[in-house]
């Protein structure tokens, strides 16, 4: 190379400049014949950029979810043209549905045969544009830092979500001699974060004259960084609070005033709350079917009041009296200013706490195999409530956060919106790579394990010593579940026969594999597994019949929870 | 329940694309979609939609502003405004009936654009209801085709 060469950028040197100004830390590929020009940039830049080589593009869209979940960052993600692209498809949906901000870079064949259905040809624009929040094709080499710092502006301001680019390989070779001014000019795009006081003074009288009020936690409440605000609004008011899935954290989950996640498998308190207040305060909920059961039933006697950034979840599920479009912390920091002189809310409180004790999550041990629930209790003990959880998706989700009591936000990595299986292994690289130091937990099934179970690879590659745990009933549990309970036990394609031998599976990849059958040595297989410098992956049989209860049946309202037992009887 | 739209755009590629999968997407059934270069550099769009009783005008146009090439979304169905839909036809008629068909275009205040030996293409342009109206007077002759264009609109004043 002679020294000329050296100094001339191509549009790949000046995109890998553009990420490091961004200051990003991971980026999650996967190469190919499309990005070979940014692989090879990559490779010569010895900047700070780290990349991590999932080993498939769907492994690596969901650690970056777990990357952009747990630290608030945009996770970063490189694939090639066509497969490589389209296999990010489920990621990008899931990341869209959860609000993750996500920065997706695609190659894509060269202009001139763009069209003309070249190898590895795909229109992922048209394919991304209604599962993105905003996807760019760059068509000029001069503007890639400027789309670059659009993409990163957009995926991380208002509510977040994934944001894709789509590089031709001739705008990635083009030798870059002068480039547009990368100033953001973006008229269309406004985020509004501060609330109208009007909106304010209303849910402020809100409160004034509520006798039942009760508090929803929502995802964009941990968004917004808003805990201590959060916490200092309920320590004042001492307002019960209730949760969703992606709530969950936000608020100390051993608080006394905390009954729990509400919803299908929520707590019976929880449910009642909502179902008996008359004022319903959701903070960065967007009143999910999942939350909120029939809609004819929920909350029915409540004032709701809205707080959420993005206006068009207003009102879109559930009649609203009082909208507030903001950011939550500033919302709460309007809220905290003045003390309002509420009504003695004191019965109200008694009374639902009263349900939360009589009425709390409930199973049963010492039966042949392990109770998954009893068994995430000890996961909760042996981490003391501190770790970052990841899971699949399915009953030992619904598990995870019924007994996991999140003490802090952003600790819950789970797929909500989607339900995505297979997002429990990956998901926990991208977690475990934004905080080094922290334990991370990956729970599973044994069905969604084995739709991501190549990333061990990678966990192996960068030895990152997440636990993963395989709560294993040999079924598509809630599959099973719903088949148990609404289609008369005609278990169609849900019982996994065959499953490999997990442990050996997990030798194969050079990662240490256990397996516990028995309550009695549980304790001690966590020990060793959490005392164990490095991945480990634990096998764990458990009873193949539990369900996960209680439960709102489908079409049914909050209140008409199943599988309720009161611990007197 | 029918809504009339005006959108002020950035005119990137695929804005369409964007507006229309947003519409699809949320089960929001397009009746006619019109557009244009504007006075002010941007592309102005007239959206005619029927919305599921359940989804509200509101949700609509909530949704279309948080496309990031949506400059401003304005819904006049329930405002003041003038509209105009052009309706071009090719009418199935024979030399004697020529006279027949121009006393219809006369009131309408349409246009002849083409005669051949057995056909006619008339040019008629209002509101949706007069050119429904004109179709209905002239459908009885054989209409051999028909195009419209979605209508576009202003606010008065």
């Amino acid at each position: 190379m002679n020294s000329q060469t050296n100094h001339l950028k191509t549009g790949a040197d000046i995109l890998i400049e553009a990420l490091v100004q961004e200051n990003v830390e991971y980026c999650f590929g996967y190469p190919g014949g499309a990005v070979l020009p940014i692989y090879d940039a990559l490779y010569r830049s010895g900047e700070s950029l780290e990349h991590i080589l999932c080993r498939h593009e769907q492994g690596l869209i969901h650690a970056a979810e777990g990357y952009a979940r747990v630290s608030g960052k945009a996770g970063v993600v490189f694939a090639t043209s066509g497969p490589g692209a389209t296999n990010l498809i489920t990621g990008i949906t899931d990341a869209m549905m959860d609000s993750l901000p996500i920065v997706i870079f695609t190659g894509q064949v060269a202009q001139a045969v763009i069209g003309t259905d070249a190898f590895q040809e795909a229109d992922i624009i048209g394919i991304t544009t209604p599962i993105t929040k905003h996807n760019f094709q760059i068509q000029d080499a001069r503007d890639i830092k400027k789309i670059v710092k659009a993409a990163f502006h957009i995926a991380t301001t208002g509510r977040k979500g994934p944001v894709l680019v789509d590089i031709p390989k001739n705008i990635q070779e083009t030798i870059i001699t002068q480039q547009h001014d990368d100033k953001i000019d973006l008229p269309g795009y406004q985020p509004n974060v501060i609330p109208h006081m009007n909106q304010i003074n209303k849910l402020k009288e809100a409160l004034r004259n509520s006798e039942r009020p009760v508090v929803l936690t929502g995802a964009g409440l941990g968004v917004s960084g808003a805990e201590k605000e959060f916490k200092k609004f309920i320590d004042t008011y001492q307002i019960p609070v209730v949760s969703t899935l992606h709530g969950l954290g936000v608020f100390d989950g051993e608080h006394e005033l905390f009954l729990g996640m509400a919803g299908m498998h929520g707590t019976y308190s929880a449910n009642l709350a909502i179902h008996e207040a008359d004022l319903l305060i959701n903070i960065g909920s967007r009143f999910d079917d999942r939350l909120t059961g029939a809609i004819r039933s929920f909350a029915p006697n409540a004032i709701v009041s809205h707080i959420d950034i993005d206006p068009a979840e207003i009102g879109k599920n559930i009649h609203t009296h009082i909208p507030i479009v903001a950011d939550a912390k500033e919302a709460l920091e309007s809220l905290n200013k003045a003390h309002i002189k509420t009504h003695s809310i004191g019965a109200w409180r008694d009374k639902v706490l009263a349900l939360k004790k009589e009425y709390p999550l409930w199973y049963k041990t010492g039966e042949e195999l392990i109770s998954p629930q009893w068994l995430l209790e000890q996961i909760y003990e042996i981490t003391n409530g501190d770790a970052i959880i990841t899971t699949d998706v399915g009953q030992h989700q619904m598990w995870a956060a019924q007994f996991y009591k999140f003490k802090k936000p952003r600790r819950f990595v789970t797929s909500g919106g989607l339900g995505t299986m297979g997002f429990g292994v990956p998901s926990a690289i991208g977690a475990q790579l934004a905080f080094k130091n922290d334990v991370v937990v990956s729970i599973n099934g044994d069905g969604g394990f084995q739709m991501n179970m190549q990333e061990l690879a990678t966990i192996k590659e960068k030895n990152l010593p997440i636990k993963i745990i395989i709560i294993n009933n040999e079924a598509l549990g809630m599959v099973r579940q719903w088949q148990e309970k609404f289609y008369d036990e005609r278990y169609s394609s849900s019982l996994l026969s065959a499953n490999p031998d997990f442990v050996k599976l997990a030798e194969g990849f050079g990662i240490k594999g256990m397996r516990v059958k028995d309550e009695n040595k549980v304790k001690e297989c966590l020990e060793e597994a959490f005392n164990y410098d490095g991945p480990v992956l634990i096998d764990a049989r458990v009873q193949k019949l539990d369900l996960v209860y209680p439960m709102v049946p489908a079409g049914r309202g909050n209140h008409e929870m199943i599988g309720v037992k009161s611990c007197d009887a | 329940m029918r809504r009339i739209i005006v959108l002020d755009l950035i005119n990137s590629s695929g804005v369409l694309n964007r507006i229309t999968g947003m519409l699809s997407k949320r089960n929001f059934n397009i009746h006619s979609i019109t557009g244009g270069p504007s006075e002010s550099g941007t592309t102005k769009m007239t959206v005619v939609v029927d919305i599921p009783k359940s989804l509200g005008a509101e949700q609509l146009t909530k949704q279309l502003n948080k496309l990031i090439d949506v400059l401003k979304v304005t819904d006049i169905t329930e405002e003041s405004f003038v509209e105009r839909e052009l309706g071009m036809f090719k009418v199935n008629v024979s030399r004697i009936e020529r006279s027949e068909i121009e006393a219809i275009v006369r009131p309408f205040r349409a246009r002849v654009l083409d005669i051949s030996t057995d056909s006619m293409i008339i040019e008629v342009t209002g509101v949706p209801s007069k050119i429904d109206a004109f179709f209905d007077l002239i459908k009885p002759y054989g209409i051999e085709a028909e195009s419209r264009t979605g209508i576009t609109a202003f606010t008065r004043g």
